[in-house]
């Protein structure tokens, strides 16, 4: 008999998890939550069926990264840059100035390097990938200077997606898992949500070229005023995440699409620690649809690395980690999570609790 | 000056067991011995006539000193107190109401008991060291190779010193003979002090022909059988291995003689280190040697300054800056390419280092935490003192409870545990030490485990071979169905520990009695079925042993990777792979 085998005689074994990667197998001794390791394991498979899409791909199409999405639906042609400001603080043409991603990859390699590793596990850096992460960390580097309150020196979040292809952007609630859906590429892009996070969360907010009198700004406030919203993730129809306020007016209801159209939306510029926010809020909001439409675990998305980024005090200062938190539900804050949705018919709870090992 | 006491005028002995173990042969009236050697190549004394008795009376019920250890206590029983750094809890998995993050490093608030020390009095070693003082033995010389051996002993103050060679060598030798039965004669008393063959056979070597040599030998400059006295000379071997001008390493007794035999010269020849890479041959032959598995020698060539290897009628001399030009790291004792360097792991990285030496030998299992505390850099290693009245059971808990409480390495620790093969012996979640299997502190942060298993399962199975075909055995129609490994995202970073992370957790404690860990885990899920043995697989990192249960209409299939040594040196790798094996409870 397997040494293995021995194990089955026991019911009374179950599989914890001590951090990332590292499952234990662990036999319960009383009712007292006292357990004895039988072996630390070192992976932990669930076989399930595969998610089948529309037109009846498998699972192993089904099957992707954030990075392959970005390889495969023109990112490639992304292009970003630090707005430019003229001697009267008015901004320059933005898409005069096209950076460079590879230059940057030159200067930042490693640094871009990190912080890829961080938000796309597993993945290879591209150069789909580099400009992106170049854009955070030209936040971060703005966000240094912004100590020294040059506020003119903000990074431009999001003019070189109108080199995006429009197909893939404008495209309905497609069942096709490899098109990111068009809602949370507006969601999170649209000026208006940009200017109420801002406005909630970093108290400021700093006026772009469409609304040069402050207008719109008013009637934001109007809307909002200052007090700041209970957020929460709350799952809609089964299947989407919105973020709602407390209201129970989702941001994709103050945001119709018929009055933002991607191609439409102005350069934003915003505070360098908003562009983090709103691009981490983007890619949890994204990629969180993804691997739920794929039936994959969302686990701990980017907003998470995030999360454990700032607590690093690596890059982000404290009110972003406070503007990550106040999103973010509680629970997910823990050190390991999962969301209690996942694996529902196998008793996986994904709540911590104390246990005693002898 | 030196406080040089030398024992001109011993006591007496004041426990039996100095009749056991250290002899002075003397009547009891001979207060001026007048030593000659007679032509047997034994003492006499000309004043009382008298001669030592025979070595086989002397180790008559002589138990082996070297090879001491205190047995482990009853599981239950544990009475956990060391490290200092360490709080550990007496009431079963209830923390006390003022219950507190651990100490921080600094904090010796707990009750570190000290040892009783036992018999440390004799007519050699007369008083016990004070904290600020060494002991060197002055070889005599001798041109004579057969002729007794004989050592005067002294103390010095931390600071004030004459040049001193340190040896390094094994006590066991080539054979691993530990017994101590060559007796070796100390102070004007010729008083017996009983020696490894393999010790004698390195005082005979580094005895010269015309004068005195001074020395620090461990097992004479340190009294052996005084447990306080080892606990504090212990970590004081750091800087006696530091301040020495040189250490001589000594291979063996076989190792050390050269081809032709030394008559014709009075001095072994001297080659600088490098000169062993262009003998590929010796170099092997010399690196193969008994004494690169020990694990004290470690300590001793990684903080010399400069090392001098006696292999074959030669002496290789070496220091970090020649050492770093010759390929260790590549060869069976690749911690050799720390040599001269004072440190083989990162600040406070004690986990790292013992990884590094956990399948080093010693003779007492304790030695394989005590023997690399001054291999680290940092206050934790600093505050870990050696403490030899502890059993192996508490120090190892009591090590392994410190790196989780206070330092946080809980996955680290765990992701090692000894699981059910230590039933009734330690406690499930602490990693082996024992020798057989020496310490395996895989870090699992370099070796991604599962992830071959999770690419290659992720792979398109059904338009290519796939070696993992068999695990959707019984799946009604594989084609539809996929495996996921269940992992908490992590990235590992070069520079950034996934443990460093997390934060450390809040409420986490050791009971003293039990040893048992409290904490907060994630449940995953509990099963309630017979699991299935889905067979091994084996790939470049070793073997993966899966298994699965069902669950509803899915299934969970675990990986149970005994693969423990991939991560370490190549040296380690060349062991003999044992598999984890499960017994019943």
């Amino acid at each position: 008999m397997d040494n293995l085998d021995m194990i089955a005689d026991y019911n009374t074994d179950h599989v914890f998890y001590a951090g990332p990667d590292v499952p234990l197998l662990m036999r319960k001794l009383n009712d007292h939550n006292e357990y004895k390791v039988v072996a630390p394991l070192h992976s932990v498979f669930v076989v399930h069926p595969a998610p089948m899409s529309s037109n009846g791909r498998k699972d192993d199409e089904l099957d992707l990264d954030i990075s392959y999405l970005l390889r495969t639906h023109s990112l490639t042609s992304l292009q970003l840059s630090p707005p430019r400001f003229t001697a009267g603080g008015d901004l320059e043409d933005p898409y005069i100035d096209v950076l460079d991603p590879l230059a940057k990859q030159r200067r930042e390699t490693r640094t871009a390097k990190r912080l890829h590793r961080q938000l796309f596990p597993g993945a290879p850096t591209t150069e789909a990938i580099l400009p992106v992460l170049q854009m955070l960390l030209d936040g971060k580097k703005h966000h240094n200077r912004e100590q020294g309150n040059v506020k003119n020196n903000y990074p431009l979040f999001h003019e070189g997606f109108n080199n995006l292809n429009k197909d893939f952007l404008l495209s309905p609630l497609s069942t096709d898992p490899l098109q990111p859906p068009a809602e949370f590429v507006q969601f999170a892009f649209h000026a208006g949500h940009l200017r109420y996070l801002a406005e909630n969360y970093c108290g400021a907010l700093f006026t772009a070229q469409e609304d040069p009198d402050g207008s719109r700004l008013k009637e934001e406030e109007s809307l909002y005023g200052h007090s700041l919203p209970r957020w929460e993730w709350q799952r809609r129809q089964g299947e989407w995440l919105l973020l709602q306020d407390d209201a129970g007016n989702s941001i994709l209801a103050h945001c119709p699409l018929a009055t933002v159209g991607v191609l439409d939306v102005h350069p934003v510029v915003v505070r360098a620690r908003m562009a983090h926010i709103e691009f981490c809020l983007f890619w949890y909001t994204w990629e969180t649809q993804i691997l739920k439409r794929l039936g994959r675990t969302p686990g701990r998305t980017s907003l998470h690395r995030l999360y454990e980024l700032t607590d690093k005090g690596m890059s982000l200062q404290r009110k972003v980690k406070d503007a990550v938190r106040s999103v973010l539900p509680s629970r997910a804050l823990q050190p390991y999570y999962w969301p209690p949705e996942v694996f529902p018919e196998l008793g996986v709870d994904g709540v911590p609790q104390h246990v005693a090992i002898l | 000056m030196a406080n040089l006491s030398s024992n001109s005028h011993p006591t007496a002995a004041t426990d039996q067991s100095y009749v056991i173990t250290m002899s002075r042969w003397h009547q009891s009236s001979c207060l001026t011995p007048i030593i000659a050697i007679q032509s047997s190549a034994t003492p006499h004394c000309l004043s009382c006539r008298s001669s030592p008795p025979k070595t086989s009376v002397l180790m008559r019920g002589h138990p082996n000193t070297f090879l001491q250890a205190l047995p482990n206590e009853l599981m239950g029983n544990l009475n956990l107190r060391w490290p200092p750094t360490m709080r550990y809890l007496n009431s079963k998995n209830t923390p006390p109401a003022n219950w507190s993050a651990p100490s921080e490093p600094g904090d010796h608030t707990s009750n570190n008991a000290a040892g009783t020390g036992g018999p440390h009095c004799s007519t050699i070693y007369t008083r016990r060291l004070r904290e600020n003082e060494f002991r060197l033995i002055h070889v005599s010389p001798s041109p004579f190779s057969n002729a007794p051996l004989h050592l005067a002993m002294a103390t010095y103050l931390d600071d004030d010193y004459p040049d001193y060679e340190a040896v390094s060598y094994t006590w066991g030798g080539d054979k691993g003979d530990s017994t101590p039965c060559i007796p070796v004669f100390i102070g004007p008393f010729w008083d017996i002090l009983l020696q490894t063959r393999n010790c004698a056979a390195m005082l005979r070597y580094v005895r010269h022909p015309d004068s005195q040599r001074p020395l620090w030998v461990d097992a004479i400059c340190i009294n052996q059988i005084d447990l306080q006295e080892k606990a504090i000379q212990i970590p004081k071997m750091t800087s006696i291995y530091k301040q020495c001008f040189r250490v001589l390493a000594f291979l063996g007794e076989s190792a050390t003689q050269g081809p032709q035999q030394q008559g014709r010269r009075m001095f072994p020849k001297r080659r600088p280190i490098s000169d062993l890479t262009a003998d590929v041959r010796s170099q092997r032959q010399m690196l193969e040697s008994n004494y690169f598995t020990r694990l004290w020698v470690i300590q001793e060539l990684v903080l010399a300054r400069h090392v001098v290897f006696v292999h074959q009628g030669v002496e290789y001399h070496a220091e970090a800056t020649s050492a770093a030009q010759v390929p260790f790291d590549t060869s069976a004792a690749p911690w050799l390419a720390w040599l001269g360097r004072q440190s083989i792991a990162s600040e406070n990285d004690l986990l790292g280092a013992m990884a590094l030496t956990g399948h080093a030998n010693c003779a007492d299992i304790r030695d394989k935490l005590f023997g690399i505390l001054g291999l680290v850099h940092g206050n934790q290693a600093q505050l870990m003192k050696p403490d030899y009245t502890l059993s192996s059971l508490q120090v190892f808990v009591g090590f392994f409870s410190h790196c989780v409480v206070v330092l946080g390495h809980i996955q680290r620790v765990l992701f090692n545990a000894i699981g059910l093969r230590g039933w009734g012996k330690q406690p499930s979640w602490v990693p082996s030490w024992s020798s057989d299997d020496g310490i395996t502190l895989a870090d699992f942060s370099r070796q991604n485990y599962g992830q071959q298993l999770s690419d290659m399962l992720g792979t398109d199975f059904t338009s290519r071979p796939n070696p993992f075909r068999h695990l959707y055995d019984g799946v009604t129609d594989r084609n539809h169905y996929q495996a996921r490994r269940i992992v908490l995202h992590h990235e590992s970073d070069d520079d950034v520990p996934p443990w460093s992370l997390f934060p450390l957790p809040q409420q986490c404690w050791v009971d003293s009695k039990n040893g048992a860990l409290s904490l907060r885990l994630v449940h995953f899920c509990g099963f309630f079925n017979r699991l299935e043995s889905l067979g091994l697989h084996f790939n470049s990192d070793g073997q993966q042993r899966l298994f699965a249960f069902r669950a509803w209409a899915r299934k969970i299939r675990l990986d149970d990777s005994s693969d423990k040594h991939h991560g370490q040196s190549r040296h380690d790798r060349r062991l003999q792979y044992r598999p984890r094996v499960l017994r019943r409870a």
